[in-house]
């Protein structure tokens, strides 16, 4: 994570400019909390975890505090929250809706079953976790997680955006730090 | 309904008819299908089919519909059996339309096949819930998956 900023690198920011003030600060830190601040969802429950995304969304605890609100498109949304498990049929499209996202983009695994196959590990039309298909940002276990448990996934991936260089593709360069798993 | 006027006008298409325990039973040739379900919607008044679902014994294919009277509040179970290795029973989606799926279901897990349905003729538009390109029909007793390691097609292994 980037380190926080301090009173005194504030300071030295400050530009003083005839007739006012700027404060100017590192454009990655500045694109950092404009992506984390808003990070609109797809809208992709797949199965009983769907039911806990939802309760997140809606007003007890309420995932607009993070900027967060479900898009119906992916060509409108920064984060995809795949809840639920994830058949051999479907996994395809899950492919095209990820490739459809624009950059950057975030996959967050919410509970057991997107994570690795969950208790149908044994089943052979389950694709063992969706990782097998798009590359996972945040791991959140449960089955399916509680409301808090997704915040603190969201809540992780926040703080991942924000340790992130700013203006390079997924694939352009290697990541700066790995899937963070919650636990 | 008496069971044995029923029995001399099928003949030997109608395997065997009892009523027990509140339902009628029928055993059908897979021939006697559309015959017999044709007389059960327009003569007998189930006019809603309830069910219809397949069964693998492990030596034959067998597929049960389930007859619903709303009239007389009657129910009716057909069974028809067949062979492995050549599962064919006739469709009776122009009989009762609403069996549509159930059938592409039977065709989809069974591979048992019904003549004469809408989709019948393309295996891969005749599957429901699998995948189109996927191969075998996974709930005959003899099923062997192919594991073909991709995560996208096809069989997934487990561990």
């Amino acid at each position: 994570m980037a380190k926080a900023l301090t009173q005194s690198e504030i300071d030295s920011w400050r530009v003083p400019i005839p007739g006012g003030a700027v404060i100017m600060a590192p454009l990655d830190r500045a694109a950092q909390w404009a992506r984390k601040s808003s990070m609109w969802s797809l809208t992709f429950g797949l199965s009983c975890c769907a039911i806990e995304m939802m309760a997140t969304a809606a007003p007890k605890y309420d995932l607009d505090r993070f900027g967060m609100i479900f898009r119906a498109t992916p060509r409108q949304a920064d984060v995809m929250i795949v809840a639920g498990w994830v058949s051999v049929k479907m996994a395809p499209f899950i492919k095209r809706l990820y490739d459809q996202m624009p950059e950057p983009k975030y996959v967050i695994a919410m509970g057991g079953c997107a994570s690795s196959g969950g208790p149908y590990r044994d089943s052979i039309t389950i694709v063992k976790g969706v990782d097998h298909v798009v590359p996972v940002d945040v791991y959140v276990y449960g089955c399916p997680p509680r409301p808090e448990n997704l915040i603190n996934g969201i809540v992780k991936l926040q703080a991942k955006i924000m340790s992130e260089k700013s203006m390079t593709r997924r694939g352009q360069t290697a990541p700066p730090c790995g899937p963070i798993v919650i636990n | 309904m008496d069971l044995e006027v029923l029995k001399q006008r099928f003949g030997d298409e109608l395997i065997s008819a009892e009523e027990a325990e509140g339902e009628l039973r029928f055993e059908v040739t897979p021939s006697g299908i559309p015959a017999f379900c044709t007389y059960l919607r327009d003569e007998a008044g189930f006019d809603y089919p309830a069910d219809l679902t397949a069964w693998d014994t492990g030596e034959e294919l067998v597929v049960w519909y389930r007859l619903y009277s709303m009239a007389d509040n009657r129910t009716a179970i057909l069974r028809v059996q067949m062979s492995r290795e050549q599962p064919e029973v006739p469709s009776v989606t122009h009989i009762w339309p609403g069996v549509n799926w159930h059938e592409r279901e039977c065709f989809d897990l069974y591979g048992i096949q019904f003549k004469g349905h809408p989709d019948s003729g393309d295996p891969q538009q005749m599957r429901i819930l699998l995948p189109e390109d996927w191969e075998g029909h996974p709930f005959r007793k003899d099923y062997e998956p192919v594991f073909s390691g991709d995560p996208l097609h096809g069989p997934q292994e487990t561990n």
